[in-house]
C-alpha cells in the first residue's frame, strides 16, 4: 500500500468514526428531546380539577361548598364580635387581635373576609346552577333547589349589610341589584322545591329580601307562609379551624375573652326575663375580659368584667360548634308585624299581637313560662318594641346593621336599644360609628384593587 | 479529626430603661428593658461538635469517609438539638477511559423548640408584660409555655454516581444520576390540661425526593491550527415530589405521651405534588489562540408545569472573554487583565397546579365533604425568563499582590410570575401566578484583596467585598401594584404603608397612606476582612458585614403590644407615672409620631418600619498550631478559637434587623429562639490530622 493509499484508509477510517460518533450524537439528542416532550406530562393527584365537578357524586359536595360559605359569611365580621361591638349587641373586652381598637371604638372593619366568602358562595351556587343546567348530567331537583337557596342567602347578606353590590367582577352596583338577584333564586327554589324544609327556607328568605326591598305586601305574603317553628340555621364545626363558630371561638376562654355582655341591653334583660335567647353567666375565677380595654374607666387598670355569652337555652355557652340562624318563625311574625306599622299603622294592634306571638313562643329560663308580652300603647310604642324584639330575636345573627340603617334612612317612630357607652372609655367618642359611607360596610380595597370594572378609589 | 465547643448569649435588643422600684421589676426580677423583657427567660446554650474523616486509596479506587456529631442549645429552655453526618466518596477507574464516582452523604437531625405561637407562645407573653395572655407577667406563670413541647426529626439521603467516558481523548460522556430525599417529621403537642385545653397534637410529615439524570457529551476539535472547538450537548431530567402528611388529633385525656390516634377526636390531611423539567441543550467554546473564548449556546426546557396551551421554552446564550493582558501591546507593568462579557437567559416554572383551576375539599365540615374554589387557573401559563448581560474583569497587579474582579450585572425579568389578586366577587379570591410584568435587577459585585506583606513567616492580607443590588418593577400589565411586592417603578419587595408626615411636630398626626419606605433587601452589602499570618503558623483573622439601604418592618411585636394595652420601651419616654400602665402624659408633650406608635387606637406596624442599616463584627478568630502539644503520630494540629457577630452597629433603635421570622415545617433550617436577634458566639475548636 502506497502512501497516499494509506492516508485514504486512514481518512475513511477517522470519517466513519466521525460518523458512528454523529449517529450517537444524533440518537442521544433524539432520545433526550423525546424525554423533554413526552415526560413532562404529569397528573397530580390532591386538587381537585374543574371537570370532574360535573360528576354527579360531586353535585352534593358543590352545593355544600356553598353553605359552608354562607356559614363563613354570615360570622367573622357580621355576626361575630366586631360588628357585634360596632352595633353593640357585646361589649369589647379589649382585645386588639381579633377586634382592632378602631373597631372596639366603633368603626366597621373593612369586612373583606366576609365579602369574599359570601361571594365565593355566590359563585359555587351560580356555577353548580350552570352546570346542573346540562341535561346530560342529569342533576337532581332537590340539589338545584338547594344551590338556589344557598346563592339567595348569600346575596340577601351582601345586599342587606354591604353599601353597594358588585356581582360576578362587574360594576359597583345599588345593593338593590343584589337583593334583585336574591329574589329571584328564592322564586327559582320555590318553583323546584323537593320538600317543605326548601320551601319554607324559599319563603323566608324571599321575605327578608323583600323587606330589604320594601316590597311589603310581598314581604308579609311570603312571611306567612313559614310556620313558627321554622328554623334554617347553618352549623360550624368546632373541630375545624377555618369552618367554626368565631364568636364563639373567642368566647371560650381558652384563653380569648374577647368580648362581654357588660354594658349591653341584655345585661339587664336577661335577669329581668330569663329570656332563652340572650343568656349569660359569671365564671368563677375569671372575672375580668381577656385584655384591659383602652381609656375604660370603671376599673382601675382597665379590664372589662367579663359576663360570659351563653347559647340560647342557656345549656353550654356560646361555643365555636354554636350555629347561626339565617331565618326562623318568629322572625317571620316580627316581618308581618312590620309590614302593618308601615303599610296601615292604624293598625298597630294588629302588630303588637304578632310580636308578642312570637315572643310568647320561647319559654323564659327563670319563670318555665312564656315570656311576658310587651305592653304598648301607640304607634310609637309599638315601633320602640319591634325594633326591642328584632334585637333580641336576630341577636348574633348579622341583622341588625341592616336594622338600624334602614331605620335610620326611613326615619321611623320608636327607639331601638342603643346603651350609652360613652362615658365608660373616650373611645366610644372618638370614633365615628359605622363607615364613612353610611350603615354598612364598603366594598373592600381588594375587590377594588383586583377588579378592573371597580375604580381604585381606596377606602383607608 | 476535628472538635468543636462553643457558646451562645443573646445580644441587647431592647433600650437601656431602668425600671427598679416599679411593680414589673419587683414582679419579674427584671428592671432594665435593654433585653425587651426577654431577660428572665434567656440563658447561654452550649453546642458541642465532633468530627473525624479519613482519606486514602490508590490510583483505581480513591476513597474519603467522614462522620460528625453536633449537639446544640438555644437560647431559651427547651430549645436543643442533636445532629448525626456521615459521607463516603468514592472514585473507581474499572476500565481505561472510563471513571466512577459515588459520593452519598446521610444526615440525621432533632430538634426540639419552644413555642411562639400567638396566645399559647412566648413571643407575645414576654414582651406585652402584663398585658400578656395570662394577665400575669411573672416568670413561674409565662413559663407555663414550656410545657408545650414542639419536637422535629430530618433525615436527608443525598447519592449520586457519575460515569464519565472518554472513548478518546477528544470525545467524553458524562452521565449523573442523582437522589436527594428528604423527610421531616414534626410533632406539636399541647398535652391535656395545657391553657386548660382537653390536649391537641399536629404531627406533620414532609417528604421530598428529587432525582436528576444529567448527560454531557463534549466532542473538541480543532477548526484550524489557532482555533479549538468544544462542542457540548446533553439533556437533564429532573423529576421533584412532595408528599405532605398532617394528622391533627384533639381531646386525650389520660395520655401522657399520646399519638393522634390516642385523640377523641382526629383529622388527616395528605398533599402531593410531582413535577418533571426536562431539557436539552447545545453549545459550542470556541478558543482561539488560548487568549480570545468565545461560547453560544442555547438550551430547550419542557416543564409538567407549563400551561396546556404552552410548549417549549428556548433560552439562549453567548459570552467572551479576552486576556487582553496576552496581546503584545500589552506591558508587564499593567499587570493580568482577562475581560469578559456574557448574555445569557434562564427560566424559573411555575408550581406544578398553578396552571390548572383547582377545587379543593378543605370546605368539608361537619364529616360531610364540601367543595370551594381552589386555584382559577391559566392554560397559557409559562415559565418566567431573566435575560441577563454582565460585563467586567478579572485583574491582577504588583506580581498577584493587589487582585480585583470587578462584574457589572444587569437583568430584566420579562413574563415575571407574580401572584395576581383574584376578582373576589368572580369566585376566586386567591392568588393566581399569571406572566405579568417585567423586572429589572442591576449591581455591582467587586472582590477585591491585597497582600501587603508577604513573606515566609509573615503575611498581611486584606479584603474587601462590595455588592450593590437595585431592582425595580418596570411594568405590571397594566397595574399600579401587585400586593406590596411589585409596585410599579419601585423596588421589588417594597415596604408600603401609612407614614406620619410631621413625626416631630407636637401636634396630631398627619397621615401619608401608602407611602413608599423603601426596599426590603439590602441594596448595598460591603464586607471588607483582614488576616494576619505570624510566625509559628499563628493566623488572626477579623471579618466584618455592612448592609445598607433597606427597611425592616416590625410587623407585629410593638404595635400588637400597643394595641393590647402593653407598654413597650419604644413609648416609655411618652408614658405618665414611670410606665406603670400605658397612660400617656399630656399629648400636647407627645410628637406626632409617638401619638401614633404608642396610643393604641392609632397604633399600627406601619409606624414601626426602621431603617435597617447596620454593620455586624462577624468574625474575630485566632488559629494556633498545637502539634507540638501531640504525639508524634499526629502530622497536623491547629487550635482555632473565635468570637462571632460580638459587635454591631444599627440604626435602628430597638430590635434587630437581622431578627427571624418562625419557620413553615418544610423549613429545614431549624433556627433556635426565630424571634431573638442572631446570638453572640464564642468558638473553640481543634483539628487534629494523623
Amino acid at each position: 500500500m502506497n502512501s497516499r493509499a494509506h492516508e485514504s484508509t486512514a481518512a475513511g477510517a477517522v470519517r466513519r468514526i466521525r460518523v458512528r460518533k454523529l449517529r450517537r450524537v444524533v440518537a442521544v439528542l433524539a432520545g433526550t428531546i423525546g424525554v423533554t416532550v413526552i415526560g413532562c406530562d404529569v397528573t397530580n393527584p390532591g386538587p381537585v380539577q374543574d371537570v370532574f365537578l360535573n360528576d354527579k357524586g360531586s353535585h352534593e359536595a358543590l352545593v355544600r361548598g356553598a353553605e359552608r360559605r354562607v356559614m363563613d359569611g354570615v360570622q367573622r365580621e357580621t355576626a361575630y364580635s366586631p360588628i357585634a361591638a360596632t352595633t353593640r349587641e357585646v361589649f369589647p373586652g379589649g382585645d386588639s387581635n381579633s377586634m382592632a381598637p378602631r373597631v372596639q371604638g366603633g368603626a366597621l372593619p373593612e369586612g373583606q373576609g366576609n365579602w369574599n366568602a359570601l361571594q365565593e358562595a355566590r359563585f359555587i351556587a351560580e356555577d353548580a346552577l350552570r352546570r346542573f343546567a346540562q341535561p346530560e348530567l342529569q342533576a337532581e331537583p332537590r340539589l338545584l333547589a338547594q344551590a338556589h337557596i344557598w346563592a339567595g342567602y348569600a346575596l340577601r347578606i351582601l345586599g342587606e349589610n354591604w353599601c353597594q353590590a358588585v356581582i360576578a367582577g362587574g360594576p359597583l352596583q345599588p345593593p338593590s341589584a343584589a337583593l334583585e338577584r336574591a329574589e329571584k333564586h328564592f322564586s327559582d327554589a320555590l318553583q323546584g322545591a323537593a320538600n317543605d324544609a326548601q320551601r319554607h327556607a324559599a319563603y323566608a328568605g324571599r321575605a327578608q329580601v323583600r323587606l330589604a326591598l320594601k316590597n311589603w305586601a310581598g314581604a308579609s305574603q311570603d312571611a306567612a307562609l313559614v310556620p313558627l317553628s321554622f328554623r334554617l340555621m347553618v352549623t360550624p364545626d368546632p373541630g375545624i379551624d377555618l369552618a367554626r363558630n368565631w364568636a364563639g371561638y373567642y368566647n371560650d376562654n381558652t384563653p380569648y375573652r374577647v368580648f362581654t355582655m357588660k354594658h349591653t341591653f341584655f345585661e339587664a334583660y336577661y335577669p329581668a326575663t330569663g329570656d332563652p335567647r340572650v343568656p349569660w353567666r359569671t365564671v368563677a375565677g375569671f372575672p375580668f375580659s381577656g385584655s384591659r380595654l383602652t381609656g375604660y374607666n370603671q376599673t382601675p387598670d382597665g379590664r372589662v368584667p367579663w359576663l360570659q355569652l351563653m347559647e340560647e337555652g342557656a345549656q353550654k355557652h356560646y361555643n365555636p360548634g354554636t350555629p347561626v340562624a339565617l331565618a326562623k318563625g318568629t322572625e317571620m311574625l316580627l316581618i308581618r308585624a312590620e309590614a302593618i306599622l308601615t303599610q296601615t299603622p292604624s293598625n298597630w294592634q294588629q302588630a303588637l299581637a304578632l310580636i308578642n306571638q312570637a315572643r310568647a313562643s320561647y319559654v323564659s329560663l327563670t319563670t318555665r313560662k312564656a315570656l311576658e308580652p310587651w305592653q304598648a300603647t301607640s304607634l310609637e310604642d309599638t315601633w320602640t318594641r319591634l325594633k326591642t324584639e328584632r334585637h333580641i330575636d336576630g341577636f348574633m345573627q348579622a341583622k341588625r346593621l341592616h336594622d338600624i340603617m334602614r331605620w335610620t334612612r326611613d326615619k321611623t317612630p320608636g327607639q331601638h336599644p342603643w346603651p350609652n357607652w360613652e362615658p365608660l372609655s373616650k373611645i366610644f367618642s372618638s370614633e365615628k360609628p359605622f363607615s364613612t359611607q353610611g350603615i354598612c360596610f364598603v366594598v373592600p380595597n381588594s375587590e377594588r384593587l383586583a377588579n378592573p370594572n371597580i375604580p381604585d378609589d381606596l377606602v383607608s | 479529626m476535628e472538635t468543636t465547643q462553643s457558646a451562645i448569649w443573646s445580644r441587647k435588643f431592647g433600650m437601656d430603661i431602668d425600671i427598679s422600684g416599679t411593680p414589673e421589676c419587683e414582679r419579674t426580677g427584671d428592671c432594665n428593658l435593654e433585653y425587651f423583657r426577654w431577660r428572665p427567660y434567656l440563658k447561654t446554650g452550649y453546642n458541642p461538635m465532633y468530627s473525624a474523616s479519613v482519606r486514602g486509596g490508590g490510583q483505581n479506587l480513591q476513597y474519603f469517609v467522614s462522620g460528625g456529631f453536633e449537639q446544640s442549645e438555644g437560647m431559651l429552655e427547651n430549645e436543643h438539638g442533636e445532629k448525626w453526618l456521615t459521607r463516603g466518596n468514592f472514585s473507581f477507574t474499572p476500565t481505561t477511559g472510563l471513571q466512577i464516582q459515588w459520593n452519598t452523604g446521610y444526615t440525621h437531625s432533632w430538634q426540639q423548640n419552644v413555642s411562639q405561637s400567638n396566645s399559647q407562645g412566648y413571643g407575645h407573653n414576654v414582651v406585652r408584660g402584663i398585658a400578656n395572655f395570662f394577665a400575669d407577667d411573672r416568670p413561674e406563670v409565662v413559663n407555663r409555655i414550656l410545657d408545650y413541647d414542639i419536637q422535629s426529626w430530618i433525615d436527608r439521603l443525598t447519592t449520586g454516581a457519575t460515569f464519565t467516558y472518554s472513548a478518546t481523548s477528544d470525545l467524553t460522556n458524562r452521565l449523573t444520576i442523582g437522589y436527594d430525599f428528604i423527610q421531616k417529621d414534626t410533632r406539636n403537642l399541647r398535652p391535656y390540661g395545657f391553657f386548660g385545653g382537653v390536649g391537641q397534637l399536629l404531627t406533620h410529615n414532609w417528604q421530598n425526593k428529587v432525582l436528576t439524570f444529567d448527560y454531557v457529551g463534549t466532542f473538541s476539535f480543532n477548526v484550524t491550527a489557532g482555533i479549538r472547538s468544544s462542542f457540548s450537548w446533553g439533556g437533564q431530567a429532573v423529576g421533584d415530589e412532595d408528599y405532605t402528611l398532617r394528622g391533627w388529633g384533639e381531646n386525650f385525656p389520660g395520655a401522657t405521651e399520646p399519638t393522634v390516634t390516642s385523640a377523641a377526636s382526629r383529622q388527616g390531611f395528605e398533599e402531593r405534588a410531582k413535577v418533571w423539567n426536562a431539557g436539552f441543550f447545545f453549545q459550542n467554546i470556541f478558543d482561539i489562540r488560548n487568549r480570545y473564548f468565545l461560547t453560544v449556546g442555547m438550551r430547550a426546557d419542557g416543564n409538567s408545569a407549563f400551561g396546556e396551551g404552552f410548549g417549549l421554552q428556548v433560552y439562549p446564550k453567548l459570552s467572551g472573554s479576552w486576556v487582553i493582558s496576552d496581546e503584545s501591546f500589552w506591558r508587564p507593568a499593567w499587570g493580568t487583565v482577562k475581560l469578559r462579557a456574557a448574555y445569557g437567559q434562564s427560566g424559573r416554572a411555575p408550581g406544578a397546579f398553578d396552571a390548572v383551576r383547582t377545587w379543593t375539599a378543605t370546605g368539608s365540615f361537619l364529616g360531610k365533604p364540601a367543595f370551594l374554589p381552589l386555584n382559577r387557573g391559566n392554560p397559557d401559563l409559562g415559565p418566567e425568563v431573566t435575560a441577563e448581560v454582565e460585563g467586567g474583569f478579572d485583574a491582577s497587579w504588583l506580581d498577584d499582590r493587589l487582585r480585583v474582579d470587578l462584574t457589572y450585572y444587569r437583568s430584566t425579568t420579562n413574563n415575571a410570575l407574580l401572584p395576581v389578586a383574584g376578582v373576589a366577587s368572580a369566585g376566586f379570591a386567591g392568588n393566581q401566578l399569571e406572566n405579568v410584568g417585567t423586572l429589572r435587577n442591576s449591581g455591582i459585585e467587586i472582590a477585591a484583596s491585597a497582600s501587603p506583606i508577604l513573606r515566609s513567616n509573615w503575611g498581611w492580607e486584606l479584603g474587601l467585598n462590595v455588592t450593590t443590588n437595585h431592582s425595580k418593577a418596570v411594568d405590571l400589565g397594566g397595574r399600579q401594584s401587585i400586593g406590596n411586592d411589585a409596585i410599579l417603578g419601585e423596588p421589588i419587595a417594597v415596604y408600603r404603608g401609612r407614614y406620619v408626615k410631621n413625626p416631630d411636630e407636637f401636634a396630631a398626626p398627619v397621615i401619608e397612606q401608602n407611602h413608599i419606605y423603601g426596599p426590603a433587601q439590602p441594596t448595598l452589602i460591603v464586607s471588607p476582612s483582614t488576616t494576619v499570618r505570624l510566625p509559628a503558623g499563628i493566623m488572626l483573622a477579623v471579618r466584618g458585614e455592612y448592609k445598607a439601604g433597606h427597611f425592616y418592618q416590625d410587623s407585629n411585636i410593638e404595635s400588637g403590644a400597643v394595641s393590647r394595652s402593653a407598654t413597650v420601651p419604644s413609648c416609655w419616654r411618652y408614658y405618665a407615672n414611670k410606665g406603670v400602665n400605658n397612660q400617656l402624659i399630656p399629648l400636647d408633650q407627645v410628637p406626632a409620631l409617638g401619638r401614633a406608635r404608642c396610643t393604641p387606637s392609632l397604633t399600627n406596624s406601619d409606624y414601626f418600619i426602621y431603617p435597617a442599616d447596620f454593620f455586624r463584627l462577624r468574625s474575630v478568630s485566632a488559629t494556633v498550631p498545637v502539634e507540638f502539644l501531640l504525639s508524634d503520630r499526629v502530622s497536623s494540629a491547629a487550635l482555632t478559637v473565635s468570637l462571632n457577630n460580638s459587635w454591631s452597629w444599627k440604626e435602628m433603635p430597638i430590635l434587630d434587623p437581622e431578627l427571624g421570622q418562625n419557620g413553615a415545617p418544610e423549613d429545614l433550617s431549624i433556627d433556635s429562639s426565630p424571634r431573638l436577634p442572631p446570638p453572640i458566639q464564642f468558638i473553640a475548636s481543634l483539628r487534629v490530622t494523623f
